[in-house]
């Protein structure tokens, strides 16, 4: 469907933070998501009384978005929880563009936090997340979800397009490059193509190195309408086109194992921004697992259907590969707390503000950042430029 | 079973059919295909015109997935299937044979003390 397209840059992210990367030290959920939300403020240059409207989602908690409010002492004019799994926070992008144009907010927060290592949070919850939201025609299985619906679809990718366990580590592997140059990665040690392959075996055919971590973590940014977005002490981040699309929640309801929404989301986001595929300088791609970037690259349109494999060999989505993808080290080998895409999301702004160091990409001016949820069953794509035009 | 509003629930109908030993699976009376999981509506045509038949058991492996022992839990597979009548389900494969896409499996009813659920066998090769 044909958007409004005065919504083409109508909105820009003037602050980010990450908080609790890895083991926090013991701070719950809320205290991880809070802090990184009073750093964001900050980094946006305002105050907590400036923020009108609040979205975050959670896992476990069903008035999470209240429960934020709360714990921050903020009656926001605008509260949403939209929950598509881990593609939550970059469709959120879509209803803030939506909220500030309509003038019912100014200053939107986008949240999420988690602390599963150090703070009791969602892995502690997990049966009991299975105890209200039955799937009665796969509980009685003993899935390993969302590894084994990863596993199907990985394996599909294998017998259709004779896609390789050595082309799949590959991904662990880059992901793994990029973290060595970011001190906030939670994994840095030196990763190879036989450790992955041959690390322990979760749900054939992935082992434990092709699927993503589980750390602590928080992020949060601010996002302003676009022509007040030039007051910040930081270059502001136009979101230039953000789009949504589901395919299915259960793996067994997903019409082609090799062909996710993605396909969707990522036409209607480009077209939204009016940019093409090729003109992209750095990617952000919700890797659960190391099957999920093959099957983006394809899906968004940076290689054809079925050359994922071949696309991320010899490094070409690392460090020194002519596709930057997931530069911080991804949810591989950065941060996982249970839900990615705001991660990738707040590294598409430091690069795009150049403030990455080391992992710099040069002359970045254009990011396609992509969230991924439930078992490749929801899909959300942004695209980031520098240029508001 | 108790109806309401004309309607009983798609999914006790289903497990009340796996408690009596029977498969039944929806299928769409205006585009004729059958639906699964059981639901209101059929996801084809949105029609809520249709029947209970009992669907050709047998299809072939979509894909699958061995999950090694963890905690509580043994080894175990569990596999897609895409049944002959065109749906496709999950479900876990009683075998001690090496599993394989394409297999032929066929569909039974294992008793359970949590319930009866469906599982698969393979369909000898020979035959």
């Amino acid at each position: 469907m044909e958007w409004n397209s005065r919504l083409r840059g109508s909105i820009a992210i003037t602050g980010s933070s990450t908080f609790g990367i890895g083991h926090a030290g013991g701070l719950t959920d809320i205290e991880l998501t809070a802090q990184a939300v009073q750093l964001a403020v900050r980094d946006a240059g305002l105050h907590m009384q400036d923020i009108d409207g609040l979205m975050t989602a959670s896992i476990s908690s069903s008035m999470w978005v209240v429960k934020l409010a709360e714990y921050l002492g903020i009656q926001p004019d605008l509260l949403d929880s939209t929950q598509i799994g881990g593609a939550s926070f970059v469709g959120h992008l879509l209803i803030a563009a939506l909220a500030i144009d309509a003038g019912l907010c100014k200053n939107v927060v986008i949240a999420y936090g988690a602390a599963p290592r150090g703070g009791g949070g969602i892995s502690a919850t997990s049966g009991a997340r299975k105890a209200l939201d039955p799937y009665p025609y796969e509980d009685p299985y003993q899935l390993f979800n969302p590894p084994s619906s990863y596993a199907f679809a990985t394996q599909r990718h294998m017998y259709e397009y004779g896609t390789t366990r050595e082309q799949l580590a590959e991904v662990a592997v880059s992901a793994r490059a990029w973290a060595s140059l970011n001190p906030e990665a939670f994994n840095r040690e030196p990763l190879s193509i036989e450790d992955v392959i041959n690390a322990r075996m979760i749900s054939t055919p992935l082992t434990v190195r092709d699927c993503c971590l589980v750390t602590d973590g928080a992020a949060a940014v601010v996002v302003q309408a676009a022509d007040r977005s030039q007051f910040g002490p930081h270059r502001p981040i136009y979101v230039l086109g953000t789009a949504m699309a589901t395919s299915h929640r259960q793996i067994a309801c997903m019409p082609s194992l090799t062909t996710t929404s993605a396909k969707a989301s990522g036409a209607q986001a480009l077209a939204r921004a009016g940019v093409r595929v090729q003109d992209i300088d750095l990617v952000q791609l919700y890797d659960a697992f190391t099957i999920n970037p093959i099957l983006f690259l394809e899906d968004l349109g940076f290689c054809k259907k079925g050359e994922g494999g071949a696309f991320v060999e010899n490094g070409r989505i690392g460090p020194q590969g002519e596709l930057p993808v997931n530069t911080n080290g991804g949810g591989l080998s950065c941060v996982h707390p249970g839900m990615y895409s705001l991660f990738g999301m707040v590294e598409a702004v430091r690069q795009l503000r150049g403030d990455c160091g080391v992992r710099q990409v040069p002359e970045a001016r254009l990011a396609l950042v992509h969230g991924n949820g439930g078992v490749l069953s929801a899909q959300a794509t942004s695209i980031f430029s520098i240029d508001r035009s | 079973m108790e109806k309401y509003h004309g309607l009983i629930s798609p999914e006790k109908i289903y497990f009340s059919f796996l408690e009596n030993g029977e498969f039944k699976v929806q299928k769409c009376n205006d585009c004729t295909n059958y639906i699964f999981f059981p639901r209101l509506n059929c996801t084809h045509c949105h029609s809520d015109n249709y029947q209970w038949e009992s669907p050709n058991r047998q299809g072939v492996i979509y894909a699958f997935t061995y999950m090694p022992v963890k905690d509580s839990l043994s080894m175990r597979n569990a596999i897609l299937v895409n049944m002959d009548d065109g749906f496709r389900l999950l479900s876990t494969l009683i075998t001690d044979q090496e599993i394989q896409i394409g297999d032929r499996v066929e569909a039974f009813i294992e008793k359970a003390v949590q319930g009866p659920r469906l599982v698969f066998k393979q369909v000898d090769k020979e035959q």
